[in-house]
């Protein structure tokens, strides 16, 4: 058996583009309902947002890790796809949904006077100033949601997958091929890696006015 | 008609006692009132409640004889801290201002405010006093009745401050605009107001 058989680069590869595409989707999607969720959250009147049971359904259900999910996914929808994209989704939007509220509600107070003082309409507040003030904080969600996705989406497929790096560690486990388990980590590493430098790159296509972009 | 009227305005924040009480004045058009006084009296307060954003506890605000009830294009409040949007390059953020966009108008208070070059430039590559000159340009573009600006230089040394009043009093002679100016330095307000309210820390 030649060395790139026994290594079955396509295979890494295969299971690496699984892994990395449910991890796009998921968090893709937690992406665009966290934030527009997020900002959203922040237009709420103040004495619904101070009240304590939409706080509590809002902030409770992001304390069970991922993982934890696992169990109460493959309940409601089996083994599949969508099931690792669901827990990926879960993973993902946590952390972006908070970012944005919190930037959202991190508007300098100097900014929502000028608005109002432009009589901007509430669609164009939340889009023109809201959203595009909170982008900075919004790509912070964006670096931990797109790093507890990817995790999320690992664990999934340890414990339920058919494909993806995930279900490829346990494989080898079972196959004692210690050294493409290794191989599997390297990957699951490298793939984290350049989605983080990722988001890093469309931080600085989307806020090249920002300090933290600028400074780079 | 007087074109901007306060009429016995006062204001105190809850549980507070009143930073102003029974204020009143007026401001013709095209007039400039500076406002002064040590810092607390109430200032910065007079000017968000000019500005209508914040209400009143007794008193009326006028603009052209309307009522200001909330705040609108018709007075525009140039802060203390810069209140650009960061996201917005130079010519963006007066094009923002305006009720209709006309690129030919930015042009004209770009090259009124000493900007050109700097048209696509973000607020974090301008200097201090060109950050000032971009929110005068977006102030005009707004085109309020009355035009208030709060300590709005008083982060800048005193000769780029000066040197930006010197810019304004051209810009005011040219636009004609109604404005209240705001300073505890009493060197801010010779430079270009008519005639002065000055207010005093209540005890």
């Amino acid at each position: 058996m030649s060395s790139s058989a026994y290594y079955d680069f396509a295979g890494i590869a295969v299971n690496s583009l699984f892994s990395l595409e449910r991890v796009l989707i998921g968090v893709s999607l937690a992406a665009a309902v966290g934030i527009v969720m997020g900002v959203l959250r922040s237009a709420l009147p103040r004495n619904i947002k101070r009240n304590l049971l939409l706080r509590f359904l809002l902030e409770a259900p992001k304390f069970p890790p991922p993982i934890a999910w696992i169990p109460f996914v493959i309940l409601a929808f089996g083994i599949g796809e969508f099931s690792a994209i669901s827990i990926v989704f879960i993973g993902a939007f946590a952390p972006i949904f908070t970012a944005a509220y919190d930037g959202a509600e991190s508007i300098p107070l100097v900014w929502r006077q000028t608005a109002a003082s432009l009589e901007l309409k509430t669609p164009r507040l939340l889009y023109s100033v809201v959203f595009k003030g909170s982008l900075p904080q919004i790509f912070v969600g964006l670096r931990s949601g797109v790093s507890v996705g990817w995790m999320a989406v690992v664990a999934a497929e340890m414990i339920s997958g058919q494909s993806g790096l995930g279900y490829s560690i346990q494989l080898n486990r079972q196959n004692l091929q210690y050294d493409l388990m290794c191989i599997d980590m390297l990957m699951i590493g490298l793939i984290g890696f350049l989605l983080f430098e990722m988001i890093v790159i469309l931080e600085r296509i989307f806020i090249p006015w920002h300090e933290r972009t600028a400074r780079r | 008609m007087t074109h901007i009227e306060a009429s016995h305005l006062s204001f105190a924040f809850p549980g507070k006692p009143p930073l102003f009480e029974d204020l009143s004045f007026k401001i013709e058009r095209g007039q400039c009132l500076g406002v002064s006084g040590p810092s607390g009296c109430g200032k910065s307060t007079l000017a968000q409640v000019l500005a209508g954003h914040l209400r009143p506890s007794a008193g009326v605000v006028a603009v052209a004889g309307q009522e200001m009830l909330r705040p609108n294009r018709d007075v525009f409040l140039v802060h203390q801290d810069t209140d650009l949007f960061p996201w917005l390059t130079a010519e963006k953020q007066i094009l923002f201002g305006m009720l209709e966009p006309n690129s030919a108008r930015a042009k004209e208070l770009i090259e009124l405010t000493k900007l050109t070059g700097f048209e696509k430039y973000f607020p974090h590559q301008l200097s201090g006093g060109m950050k000032k000159r971009l929110s005068i340009a977006r102030a005009l573009a707004v085109n309020p009745k009355l035009l208030i600006f709060d300590e709005s230089f008083n982060s800048l040394d005193f000769e780029l401050r000066m040197e930006l009043f010197g810019d304004l009093k051209q810009i005011w002679r040219e636009t004609k605009t109604t404005i209240l100016l705001i300073s505890h330095d009493p060197r801010d307000l010779e430079q270009m107001a008519e005639k002065e309210l000055r207010l005093e820390k209540r005890r």
